[in-house]
């Protein structure tokens, strides 16, 4: 029988031992500790540890405070680590290492804990801040869990001569491939076509080592594990055998790596009789207000929670033991929320309002109150005044409001500092103060936004109606409850129609990827969404009048699917009964003429093709692949008739748009010699592209005027590479931005500094935190990490005297030391957003050889050739 | 340009046509401005933040601008040439443009001959192909026996790629080889020069009916697929070298007569008002 | 010496593979460049690193070139001497010398990091590096040099005349290449050729009139000082007189020089032309009208020279020329229209010619100056046809062409010997009565003075009143003597004009009258004073600036500006 605890915290992540710190400093009274920290792992933050040496670790989201007993703020793990193992020891946490948890049953009062070691611990009430790295993600095929198969690789020089196969693309995967590749044979086992996934870094070195012959490292593409032949004994060689694009092989080897991310440990949670909402393995359990699971006393906090920020875990913490000791504590996020629901004609508190709104939106209703609070956190409130000189009396609250709040901010600060100071501390480095989110006013009868802007963010109404006007079709007029600009959300591609909002009309305005969190961890919000969307978008091509709610059952009929690079959607000669609508992403379409494929078209998301399937001609005169990735709605015969029988007008448009189609493909086919081009230019991906830079190599020069040009514009760093750029023909397709129309960068920026323009130019920000994750997210290598150019003498003294490296970007520059402090930011195109004379690179291109388009030109860049 | 013309007409039959008129000086003085601001592409062209035209409006005014220039200095100087400083301003404006006329040659042969060279491959892809096939070649060689390995390092370190002026502008080929020591020549195994890689082609050539060990052909055989394409490489490496070059080597002629140029237009109008 | 040297390639700990060279020699070479023996690639290495020379005892001597160094356990050296298996490092790759195997001298292992290999890209960085020449060094190198030719040696010569001399010798360029063309042939002079400064005194400043006056203060002036209108008149040599002027001419012809000035009506004096010839002059209108160009209309009528007799003798008029109506008086008889006229006048051009009428050219000969004729004189002229014989007996006896006086005492001294000799041996008495006025019949009766003085009082009677003197002169008898009245003809018609008639007679036959008397109305005129000039209007149908096919004509191409009987310029 084991001591009873009042509180039992499981796991000493940055979570874990921010609660157990709060609940030592309620023990600092009482003699014996009534807490206890529960740890796996000999060390704290176990997941920290695993970093590699010197890692910089954030101190995200930027607008929260921290509240807790351990202190933290951006620095090396060392730093942090060292720091929480001191403060750990100054609060007096009751650790227990080497005490991994197997088991958590009974009620609240009487918890039994049990211990890989036999050991069990009773507690009153348990926290559950385990995180998800303990639970990596499992190969999934029988015997994945032997020591065959491990997945963490600690210190890869404790092996050698051995046959080691690797599986996974990510950082980790190739981190451990190389170090193996030292003293052993290693295959990496890639489930796509190439890393993308890795940082640039560690995508450069895995591929000069697989080029290297001296290396003895080689990669299985698009392959995946199909099942194990286990060593008999341990030590033994076993064998792996592999799906690959060429068949099944079976892959001797002594040891599987696996490095395929990690998942909550759902097997633990359920055996513990936590629910789970849904059967996808990233499924988190659902939590009420007090981060209590539908066992009660049983509190879930940190990543298992969905917080996966070190900041908002340890906060959780703090507040857990807070509730758990009966004190009504606002969650710290609380004041942040007053200053959003600041201007609202309410009354009412916070918390009142966010149940409010949660009731008022159907979507959200079932969704868990902290992830709605997460949400409403994340998103902006517009709030439309009708009446004017109301607008303006608000408009001096808000500028009021925001100058206390950055006045309390600086406060705190200061105060903090003053306290290190006291403590022997250094000051915290510190990001300057944000803007505090305040409700967003605006007029009634302001656009919520317009055609053709390249805007992503997803509206909900919670007040007042707002009316959808698009040039085809009539107004749509929608209702608190209801959303809007899910299309550009889901699609990437520009705004259609504008959205204009009446009077006393309220707006939860939610960035894109927000949403995409959502939707990937809540089915309901995104099949909600997706729903709406297909009933608009159907409405929008083939019944403009009639009103989308009508079309709800043919949405629900008609299938979407999705194609990865170069998947092929139909072949020439087949016998088509449907037509596509693209969702996302860019087809190409060739046709065989006498032996070569000919490029006949590129449609864009947005655009249908093979309609003349469902018009006449059921062969396919063409072959549809996809050119990037893509996602297809397929509209088959009777849904299509039965739209066109619902608004029969639609039937002209339709017709004059594949005329167009026809006669741009007719044009396609009669120059053979440009299809050349345009297949290159698609197998660049330069199909996703809205807005890239092409030179004509027949004219350039090769001044380098352009790269010249952008880096005097871009504070002396050029982000355009005009050698190293693919050619084809007179083609020269320079590494730089194509500001995809769904840009693979904005997916993971910790700090959200990758910004879409209405105007479409992809940008980022000086929030850059430089953490590389949008580099190694292109997949066109156009991002760069580099510290900030050094200052430069001027043209005239360059001109005259060759003082300085002369005008663009100085390869031999070497960064100050302030900039190297500062670390290196991502640079990329942005296509000059906001110059006057348009893209510097153009601008400054003596011959016209610089041009900028879009996958729309791609005839005229071969045409007028 | 006809304006220009037509003002030398005008001059006076009673008196020789000449910089001296006031047609004279107004020609001058047209050509005068019309130097400076030619000249001032060279400033404006590093001037990326104006956006006073487009820079292709700047280069083709340049051009034409160019092309009239030679004929209004003719006619300011009314066909009268002689061993001074005005003479020397004129022939320098007249290399200037030649240089130009050059420039604008090169600049419109030069770009096709590159791309046609590069056969839609980026030099930086070439460079990579290259090190790739290094790299088979010396994989290779490992498992060849000994000499053949010797040769095929030492062709790949003594190969030889652009190095000075000449040899890019004409593309030489100064690669070198160590073929084994065959004992007549004396100090050794001394470099031989390796054109195209000739060298080793002839000695794979010449070792592949030689040798017995098994599989080794098949190695040589490889080995000598890579040197040919190795020389394909190293050849269109170094005519790109030289089509640059060629490229842009008017430049070096053209802005020194023009620095030259402005000089000497000041000493031409100084000279005329020293001794009014 | 054989020396060995083998190759092995390393990653970390790992041999990757081994290569043996033979090299005969005693120093091989070691670095990055291609000509080296022993060639390493990697951070730190030059292009020619370091020398190795295995020594006889069995120790390996490492020498660097250049900056570069190697390393050993104590730290970088730039030269060294290992023993046997003790390894020096060449940048990322270690050497030493190892026990020879048997057949060679010496060995030498190195042990190459296999990873040190750059890309191509990286390793031959600088071969790849266009050699573009620098523009900039060539821009300042040929600005450099245009600017000492062109201003520094220039200037320099003319700041120091001793150096530029030194200079002209060893043909360095001088200011002389500032010269924007040659000098008129008349400036041909090593004094001026050899030196600019003679002219161009002060720089920056144009050449003053000084310059030119020091050889040319005897030109005349265009009006002599003091000018009541123009005083202010500021003209320089070089406003008319450019030089540097290819092809060489010194004058400006330009109109608008002049019609500057004459484009307005100008006050004019008469000692501006004091007299024309050796006539004073009269009187001349008081101003001089406007002239702008060579038309009837933009220029004023020619200024004619007209003679007038008064009491204290010839004086010249100028008055505007009017056709038929001027007339300048000579105090001679003249009808040309009868001398032109066959039937009245004719000349045989000796025995056997046929007789012709007269020719403008038997009166008229051109002077020299293409300009003027000489003047028409009794002796040279008219004598051909009025022979000055009175006496048919004696046809060779010839009157002096002369004062009256001088004649009288001729023929008193003529007649008194006739009488004289009448007396001494009387001629037969005529067979019939004859009556005795005819003088061959006069018979004198008395003493041979009287009779002598009779007949020359006759006979003076006769040629003053009846033929003779007085068919060309215009005579007077006062108190009982007859005079004739002075002679003088116009020496120059247009004296502020110059005009030369050798271009425009028609070349070949200057017989013809037909050209003078395009010009010249001589067979309209049957007076001596008329004025045979011709006017404006003659000269326009040809050179008017108007007419099309007109020779047109500057101003200096008549008038010139350097007038004669001025003032010199140097007294301006």
């Amino acid at each position: 029988m084991g001591t009873r605890y009042t509180i039992a915290v499981i796991g000493a992540g940055p979570a874990g031992l921010s609660a157990a710190g709060r609940a030592a400093e309620y023990d600092r009274e009482s003699a014996e500790p009534s807490h206890i920290l529960l740890e796996g792992s000999p060390f704290l933050a176990n997941t920290i540890q695993k970093y590699q040496k010197g890692k910089h670790v954030m101190d995200e989201p930027g607008y929260l405070d921290l509240r807790s007993p351990l202190d933290f703020s951006a620095g090396t793990r060392e730093a942090i680590l060292d720091n929480w193992a001191e403060d750990a020891r100054a609060v007096g946490i009751n650790l227990r290492g080497d005490a991994e948890v197997v088991g958590i049953s009974g009620q609240r009062g009487d918890f039994i804990i049990r211990c890989a070691d036999g050991t069990t611990i009773e507690a009153e009430h348990v926290v559950l801040a385990i995180g998800t790295q303990g639970n990596p993600r499992r190969l999934g095929v029988e015997g994945d869990t032997s020591s065959f198969v491990q997945y963490q690789l600690d210190d890869p020089d404790e092996y050698g001569d051995e046959d080691i196969l690797v599986v996974g693309a990510g950082d980790a995967a190739i981190e451990n491939a190389i170090g193996l590749t030292r003293k052993n044979r290693v295959v990496i086992v890639n489930r796509r076509g190439e890393f993308s996934r890795a940082k640039q870094g560690n995508l450069d070195s895995i591929l000069a080592a697989l080029n290297s012959r001296d290396t003895a490292l080689s990669c299985r593409y698009n392959s995946q594990v199909k099942s194990l032949h286990l060593p008999d004994q341990p030590g033994q060689p076993g064998a792996v055998v592999l799906e690959t694009p060429d068949g099944v092989e079976e892959l001797p080897c002594h040891r599987v790596i696996a490095r395929l991310g990690s998942i909550p440990p759902r097997k633990f949670l359920e055996s513990c009789g936590i629910e789970l909402p849904s059967e996808s393995p990233e499924a988190l359990p659902e939590l009420d207000g007090h981060y209590q699971c539908n066992v009660p006393g049983l509190h879930v906090i940190g990543a298992l929670a969905g917080y996966p920020l070190i900041k908002q875990a340890m906060n959780q913490g703090h507040d857990v033991i807070e509730y758990i000791r009966g004190n009504e504590v606002k969650p710290v996020e609380h004041p942040l929320l007053q200053l959003q629901f600041g201007l609202l004609p309410y009354q009412a508190d916070v918390d009142e309002v966010l149940s409010l709104y949660q009731q008022r939106v159907p979507m959200f209703a079932r969704m868990n109150a902290l992830a709605f609070r997460e949400l409403i956190l994340e998103s902006e409130i517009r709030y439309a005044v009708g009446d004017k000189g109301e607008f303006r009396s608000l408009g001096k609250r808000r500028r009021e409001i925001r100058d206390k709040r950055i006045a309390e901010i600086r406060a705190a600060r200061e105060g903090e500092d003053q306290r290190r100071a006291e403590a022997g501390k250094p000051p915290k480095s510190r990001q300057p103060i944000q803007e505090p989110d305040i409700t967003k006013l605006m007029r009634g009868g302001d656009h919520a936004f317009r055609d053709g802007e390249y805007t992503s963010t997803f509206f909900t109404i919670v007040e007042g109606e707002v009316t959808l006007t698009s040039e085809s079709g009539p107004e749509t007029t929608l209702t608190a409850g209801q959303f809007f600009g899910e299309m550009s959300l889901l699609s990437g591609r520009p705004r259609i129609g504008d959205a204009r909002v009446s009077a006393d009309t309220i707006l939860i305005e939610t960035p894109r990827r927000t949403m995409v969190k959502l939707m990937a961890a809540n089915n309901e919000v995104a099949e909600g969404i997706e729903t709406v969307f297909l009933q608009r978008t159907l409405q929008q091509f083939f019944a403009p009048s009639v009103s989308y709610s009508a079309l709800r059952d043919i949405a629900g009929r008609v299938k979407t699917s999705r194609f990865s690079k170069g998947g092929t959607i139909y072949s020439e000669g087949d016998t088509g009964d449907r037509l596509y609508l693209i969702r996302s992403g860019t087809v190409a379409l060739t046709s065989r003429r006498n032996g070569h494929d000919i490029a006949v078209g590129q449609p864009q998301s947005g655009q249908i093709f093979g309609q003349m399937a469902l018009m006449g001609d059921p062969e396919r005169r063409e072959t549809a692949v996809a050119a990037v990735r893509t996602e297809i709605i397929e509209i088959e015969r009777p849904e299509f008739l039965e739209l066109l029988r619902k608004s029969p007008d639609s039937v002209p448009a339709l017709q004059h748009q594949t005329a167009e189609q026809l006669q741009h493909a007719s044009r396609m086919e009669s120059m053979p010699e440009s299809s050349g081009i345009i297949s290159f230019l698609m197998e660049q991906g330069v199909g996703e592209a809205t807005d890239a830079l092409v030179i004509d190599e027949g004219l350039c020069i090769g001044c380098d005027n352009c790269e010249v040009a952008c880096a005097e514009t871009h504070d002396g760093i050029s982000r355009l590479d005009r050698k190293s750029g693919a050619r084809f023909a007179h083609v020269n397709l320079p590494m730089a931005c194509r500001h995809c129309e769904q840009p693979h960068c904005m997916k993971e920026c910790p700090p959200d500094a990758i910004h879409r323009e209405p105007s479409g130019e992809v940008f980022i920000d000086d929030t850059c935190i430089g953490c590389g994750n949008c580099e190694s997210n292109c997949p066109y290598n156009v991002i760069k990490m580099s510290y900030e150019a050094p200052k430069k003498p001027g043209l005239i003294q360059w001109l005259l005297f060759g003082r300085g490296p002369g005008p663009g970007e100085d390869p031999q520059a070497v960064p100050t030391a302030k900039s190297k402090e500062a670390g290196k930011k991502a640079v990329k195109c942005d296509a000059c957003v906001g110059r006057k004379g348009g893209p510097a690179c153009v601008e400054a291109c003596p011959t016209g050889a610089a041009i900028r388009i879009g996958p729309e030109d791609f005839t005229d860049l071969v045409g007028n050739k | 340009m006809a304006t220009s013309v037509a003002v030398y007409l005008s001059q006076d039959p009673g008196l020789p046509r000449n910089g001296g008129s006031w047609q004279g000086y107004t020609l001058g003085g047209v050509g005068a401005a019309l130097i400076l601001w030619l000249a001032w592409l060279g400033i404006r062209k590093r001037n990326y933040r104006s956006h006073r035209g487009s820079l292709e409006g700047w280069a083709s005014a340049h051009v034409y601008l160019g092309l009239t220039l030679p004929v209004v200095a003719t006619l300011h100087c009314a066909f009268q040439f002689g061993a001074n400083v005005h003479t020397l301003a004129y022939v320098l404006l007249a290399g200037v443009v030649l240089s130009g006329f050059y420039g604008l040659y090169s600049y419109l042969r030069f770009p096709g001959l590159l791309v046609r060279n590069r056969g839609n491959q980026s030099p930086d892809q070439r460079f990579d192909e290259l090190d790739r096939i290094d790299r088979e070649a010396l994989e290779t060689a490992s498992r060849c026996d000994e000499d053949v390995h010797a040769v095929v390092n030492s062709a790949l370190e003594r190969t030889a790629l652009g190095r000075g002026f000449r040899d890019q502008l004409v593309a030489r080929d100064r690669s070198r080889v160590l073929l084994p020591d065959t004992g007549k020549r004396k100090g050794g195994a001394a470099p031989r020069r390796n054109d195209n890689q000739q060298a080793v082609i002839d000695y794979l050539v010449r070792k592949i009916p030689e040798t017995s060990k098994q599989g080794e052909a098949e190695r040589l055989r490889h080995l000598l697929y890579v040197f040919g394409r190795r020389a394909e490489i190293l050849q269109r490496i170094r005519r790109e070298l030289s089509l640059q070059l060629r490229l842009k080597l008017w430049l070096c002629f053209h802005i020194p007569l023009t620095v030259g140029l402005l000089v000497a237009l000041s000493a031409h109008v100084l000279s005329v008002f020293f001794y009014w | 010496m054989l020396i060995l040297v083998r190759k092995i390639r390393v990653r970390g700990e790992q041999v990757l593979d081994q290569r043996d060279v033979e090299l005969t020699r005693r120093t091989l070479y070691t670095g990055r460049g291609k000509a080296q023996h022993l060639q390493l690639f990697g951070d730190g290495i030059g292009a020619e690193h370091a020398w190795l020379r295995p020594k006889r005892d069995g120790r390996l001597k490492i020498g660097c070139l250049g900056s570069n160094h190697i390393r050993l356990d104590e730290g970088e050296v730039r030269r060294a001497t290992l023993t046997q298996d003790e390894w020096a490092w060449i940048g990322p790759h270690r050497v030493a010398r190892i026990a020879a195997p048997p057949g060679f001298d010496a060995a030498i292992e190195v042990r190459i990091d296999a990873d040190a290999v750059p890309p191509v890209q990286e390793r031959l960085r600088d071969e790849l590096r266009l050699r573009l020449p620098g523009t900039r060094r060539y821009s300042y190198l040929l600005a450099a040099v245009v600017a000492a030719v062109g201003i520094g040696l220039p200037l320099l010569a003319f700041y120091h005349e001793d150096v530029s001399e030194q200079m002209a010798r060893y043909g360095a360029p001088t200011d002389q290449i500032w010269s924007s063309g040659k000098l008129a042939n008349a400036h041909h002079l090593p004094s001026i050729t050899e030196d600019c400064n003679v002219c161009h005194v002060e720089p920056f400043e144009r050449v003053r009139n000084d310059a030119c006056l020091d050889c040319h203060n005897e030109t005349t002036a265009h009006f002599s000082p003091q000018h009541p209108v123009v005083e202010e008149f500021r003209g320089a040599c070089r406003d008319c007189h450019a030089e540097h002027n290819e092809p060489t001419t010194l004058v400006m012809r330009e109109n608008s020089l002049c019609t500057d000035c004459h484009a307005q009506e100008q006050e004019r004096r008469l000692a501006d032309a004091a007299q024309v010839g050796s006539t004073p002059v009269a009187d001349a209108p008081a101003t001089l009208p406007a002239a702008t160009a060579l038309t009837s209309e933009q220029h004023p009528r020619f200024l004619v020279s007209l003679l007038r007799r008064s009491e204290d003798g010839w004086r010249v008029h100028r008055e505007p020329l009017d056709d038929g109506v001027t007339e300048s008086a000579s105090n001679l008889k003249f009808p040309h229209d009868l001398h032109r006229d066959h039937e009245k006048v004719s000349l045989a051009d000796g025995p056997g010619h046929e007789d012709r009428a007269l020719i403008c050219a038997d009166c008229h000969t051109l002077e020299r100056d293409g300009e003027h004729f000489q003047a028409v004189s009794m002796e040279a002229t008219c004598s051909g046809c009025h022979s000055l014989a009175f006496d048919d007996a004696m046809p060779d006896r010839q009157l002096p062409h002369g004062e009256p006086e001088t004649l009288r005492t001729y023929l008193e001294e003529f007649y008194v010997r006739q009488a004289a000799l009448q007396k001494r041996d009387p001629p037969p008495a005529p067979a019939r009565r004859v009556p005795a006025s005819q003088p061959e019949n006069r018979r004198c009766e008395g003493d041979p003075l009287d009779c002598g003085l009779a007949w020359a009082d006759q006979e003076m009677d006769k040629l003053f009143t009846k033929a003779g003197c007085v068919s060309c002169h215009t005579v007077e008898q006062r108190d009982e003597e007859w005079h004739v009245r002075p002679v003088r003809l116009v020496s120059d018609w247009f004296p502020s004009a110059r005009f030369d008639h050798v271009p425009h007679l028609e070349p070949g036959n200057d017989e013809d009258d037909e050209v003078c008397l395009g010009c010249h109305k001589a067979e309209a005129s049957d007076e001596a004073h008329d004025v045979l000039m011709p006017g404006l209007e003659t000269c326009v149908e040809c050179h008017g600036n108007t007419r099309s096919a007109g020779v047109a004509l500057q101003c200096i191409d008549c008038h010139s500006f350097h007038r004669p009987g001025m003032t010199t310029m140097g007294a301006q």
